[in-house]
């Protein structure tokens, strides 16, 4: 039994085994008489049943002023409906077990429910009810204002979270509705009133504006009808469309540092504008950002980590959203190193829009990729999400088919040719959380850009 | 796994008492592979605190066959996800990569099991050390209410109970951690006697066996580790306690010593805390939350461990509340919890929570809680596996008067830690 093995060699992995990321015979396509787009797949391992109501739009049709609306609007779905109060609709999901949340995002909003698959149909019912009439009771939107008010008054205690609010909002301007929080600020939050939940509700909680995502251990068919019975009474109607809005052009290197006396740590963001989601070079741009800074071993966590030690963390990211994006390094890092981490991680940024990546990291950052994919269709949460994903992007029913494909496409040229287009080191504002006492003289001696201080909440 | 079934698994030990658990499942072609070795920090003796979890750094740092920086690098080039953790008790390893990369996470598992030292150097233990050190800050020191557990801890024992202080240990302790404390520790409890390899996913059952039997067969045992016993204090008078920090709103933190994890009424304090605070009609939350609206949030956790569980209230406050007045609301919501007992309603609500979560546990093979770890977790504190498909009867065939009498036994005013934290300078918003 005891074969010698040598171990100085590396294990030779054998055959990649076949793997269709989502099964066409499981995955099926309906449009329902009210015009919902619904999707399943089937899930056979256990008795469960995974729904996604996602709303094609989000928190970016909310006007500047009114910011944080599509977050009220959701949270304030299950706060009654014109048949269940508040506590029932809870008390009705919990006894029966059944996990049901709600979710706003910039490009979209909904709920999602896990059931399991005995009580679909009772899950259902209460889920139909809160999508289909919530009634945004006065006394309870009080005390969910009260609770999102405070939410953001608790932010600032986050320096992570201050320094992400900072930046976008550097990013995208006073105008652009990305610039803002999903919970919008004390301003905003304040200003909105029941009658404008319940327009914007009637304006973008209809079922022509709808995606229903359903994986579990029930049939296409059989899913189907429950949902064309029990959203009988959801009615089409004319969906708000929201207009274009330009994202300012930034230029220079700009430093801001949000003050926090004493603070051991520093929060640092380095970007700028980025890409929108369906951009022509989404994969060259997912494909240098895994050499850059998409996971433990990419350039950035292992020169600032790995080699420096002076982070628990660092990363970088593309947002790409529906109507733009924005690309971003991130981490919290030593104070004393607060200077050095921001040369580091702009080196990183010349090194590779300059000089390019190599063969072999091109390769490791694909390999990556692809076989990354059949863990992240493991479980019905994950399969739902990446449905999702697709419908809320209007991305193609095969875009799953093709994703080995478009990944392994990806050249050399591409990668080099996309960091050296869409990486700007020269134009990059900087946002640093920390104390400004000790770090102030040191980001200027980089002399990088113009350093401005503002106090903690930018 | 049969739908309403047993999850199915084998379990057998090697010669040098390395036990190995192997559980099929195809759902997608991958294959988790979670290693947990039985110590953590209730092994540290005091001024060594949070050594457990800088090992469990250096665990990645490279090994004799394995350079460092490998272990990241080839896991991520095959598409791969992996991480560890520390707790009092455990330290656990998990990956999950395709199912034909298996042999490649067995080599690096057990080149680090058998062959770490060699590959040890004052410079990677310096960089760790960096490493962990800003772990530390980023979430303990530099996090909002972050010191609190660490304050708690520090009261809920006496110095010489290892559970009075935290997995992440002191600045100091971690600065001083040395190349020979990184041996020592390896040589005491990192032999494969003290530890449990669970295999998971789309596997072929005798060729596993063989490769586990090539990997791990020749390495030789450690010495053999002692379980540790329980070890409960028991607080006389409640200590009241202030800290005060770079916070917005005060809290308000409750600790109670319970029992020991799967011991007598560790589910039933489960369900204790599922009542008070899990949901919009649990008691606490429906009365700070919902009704009086005084607090923020609130959460009650029951924290099982291997030589003592705790249970735990926290809220915080609305702004201009005084912890004061959440502390009278959770003392009379307590008072009237532990006098009549529960609802039928609030009965059914808690077990039925617990039937679907056990449900949903199972969706995962791989990583934190996904099955591996949890077979590995029954396995390395009962040494049965198998008990995954007995732990819900647990819940289910209780009764309300053990759920009622267990939350009257350890929840008593005068045998608790309170914590009030408060934004600097406003001690007056604090209890006592």
């Amino acid at each position: 039994m005891h074969t010698n093995i040598d171990r100085t060699k590396i294990p030779v992995a054998g055959t990649i085994p076949g793997f269709s990321l989502l099964d066409e015979t499981k995955l099926s396509r309906i449009k329902l008489s009210n015009g919902i787009d619904l999707r399943t797949y089937r899930y056979k391992k256990l008795p469960v049943v995974q729904l996604y109501i996602v709303i094609h739009t989000g928190a970016y049709s909310d006007p500047v002023q009114k910011a944080g609306m599509t977050n009220l609007l959701s949270e304030m779905l299950d706060e009654g409906t014109q048949n269940r109060s508040t506590l029932k609709i809870a008390d009705d999901f919990d006894f029966l077990g059944t996990h049901f949340n709600t979710w706003a995002w910039m490009d979209g909003c909904g709920v999602s429910m896990l059931s399991l698959r005995e009580h679909l149909d009772a899950s259902l019912e209460v889920v139909s009810d809160v999508i289909q009439n919530p009634d945004f009771p006065e006394t309870e939107l009080t005390r969910i204002r009260q609770n999102v008010l405070t939410k953001i008054l608790q932010e600032a205690d986050q320096p992570n979270v201050l320094a992400t609010k900072a930046f976008v909002k550097k990013i995208y301007g006073d105008d652009h509705p990305y610039g803002y929080p999903i919970l919008g600020t004390t301003d905003t939050v304040t200003s909105i009133e029941r009658g404008e939940l319940s327009d914007k509700y009637s304006r973008i909680f209809l079922p022509n504006n709808a995606s229903i995502l359903i994986v579990g251990d029930i049939d296409a068919e059989e899913i189907a009808n429950k949902l064309e019975s029990a959203l009988s009474g959801w009615e089409k109607g004319n969906a708000l469309s929201a207009g274009v809005q330009v994202i300012p052009d930034r230029g220079g290197n700009e430093i801001f540092i949000l003050h926090r006396p004493g603070a051991v740590q520093s929060q640092i963001r380095i970007g700028h504008r980025g890409l929108e989601r369906k951009h022509k070079d989404y994969f060259p741009v997912r494909v240098m950002n895994q050499v850059l800074g998409g996971q433990f071993t990419s350039r950035i966590n292992l020169n600032l980590r790995e080699d420096k030690g002076y982070t628990y963390g660092a990363s970088s990211l593309w947002d790409m959203r529906k109507f733009g994006g924005h690309f971003l390094a991130a981490g919290g890092f030593q104070g004393e190193y607060t200077d050095k981490s921001v040369f580091e991680i702009i080196k990183e940024f010349r090194e590779i829009r300059d000089k390019g990546i190599m063969v072999a990291e091109l390769e490791s950052a694909k390999d990556g990729l692809i076989r990354s994919l059949p863990r992240q269709f493991e479980t019905p949460s994950q399969i739902a999400t990446q449905l999702a994903n697709v419908a809320l992007y209007d991305l193609p029913d095969n875009y799953y088919d093709t994703y080995v494909e478009n990944v392994q496409r990806v050249s050399l040229e591409d990668v080099n040719r996309v960091a050296g287009m869409y990486i700007q080191p020269e134009n990059l504002t900087v946002v640093v959380v920390g104390d400004a006492d000790s770090i102030k003289t040191p980001l200027e001696n980089l002399g990088i850009g113009k350093v401005i201080v503002m106090d903690a909440k930018g | 796994m049969p739908l309403n079934g047993a999850v199915t698994f084998e379990k057998y030990t090697l010669d040098n008492g390395l036990d190995v658990i192997l559980h099929i499942d195809r759902t997608v072609p991958v294959v988790s592979v979670n290693l947990w070795y039985h110590v953590g920090s209730a092994r540290e003796i005091r001024g060594k605190s949070g050594f457990a979890h800088l090992f469990e750094h250096m665990m990645f740092q490279g090994s004799q066959n394995a350079a460092g920086g490998l272990h990241f690098k080839l896991i991520e080039d095959a598409g791969g996800t992996l991480n560890g953790s520390t707790t009092t008790d455990r330290t656990n390893y998990w990956a999950t990569v395709p199912k034909n990369y298996l042999e490649l996470l067995l080599w690096l598992e057990s080149d680090r099991m058998g062959w770490l030292i060699p590959a040890m150097t004052e410079k990677k233990l310096r960089t760790q050390i960096d490493v962990v050190k800003n772990e530390r800050r980023q979430n303990y020191d530099n996090r909002p209410y972050g010191l609190a557990f660490e304050i708690l801890s520090e009261h809920l024992y006496p110095e010489d109970h290892p559970y009075s202080w935290t997995t992440i240990g002191s600045m100091e302790d971690i600065g001083n951690a040395s190349l020979g404390d990184v041996t020592a520790f390896f040589k005491q409890y990192y032999g494969p006697n003290n530890a449990s390899l669970c295999i998971g996913g789309d596997i072929d059952i005798e060729k596993t066996k063989s490769l586990v039997a090539q990997y791990f067969g020749s390495i030789p045992s450690g010495p053999p580790v002692s379980r540790m016993k329980p070890r409960i204090p028991d607080i006389r008078d409640a200590i009241y306690l202030t800290h005060e920090d770079n916070v917005q709103l005060p809290r308000l933190y409750m600790a109670w010593h319970t029992t020991h994890v799967y011991g007598h009424d560790d589910a039933e304090m489960d369900l204790v805390v599922d009542a008070l605070s899990h949901g919009k009609n649990s008691r606490l939350y429906r009365s700070l939350v919902y009704e009086k609206q005084i607090a923020q949030d609130v959460s009650c956790m029951h924290i099982s461990r291997e030589i003592g569980s705790i249970a735990i209230v926290v809220a915080t406050a609305r702004p201009d509340i005084s912890l004061r007045q959440i502390k009278q609301t959770i003392d009379e919501d307590i008072d009237t919890f532990v006098g009549d007992g529960l609802t039928d309603r609030e009965f059914d609500r808690v077990r039925n929570a617990q039937k679907s979560s056990f449900t949903y546990s199972l969706q995962r093979v791989g990583g934190f809680f996904g099955v591996t770890d949890r077979l590995n977790e029954y396995n390395i504190f009962l040494e049965d596996p198998g008990f995954i498909n007995n732990d819900l009867t647990r819940y289910l065939d209780t009764t309300k008067e053990n759920i009622r009498s267990a939350g009257e036994a350890y929840l008593q005013p005068d045998k608790r830690v309170v914590l009030n934290i408060v934004p600097k300078g406003k001690t007056e918003l604090a209890f006592k």
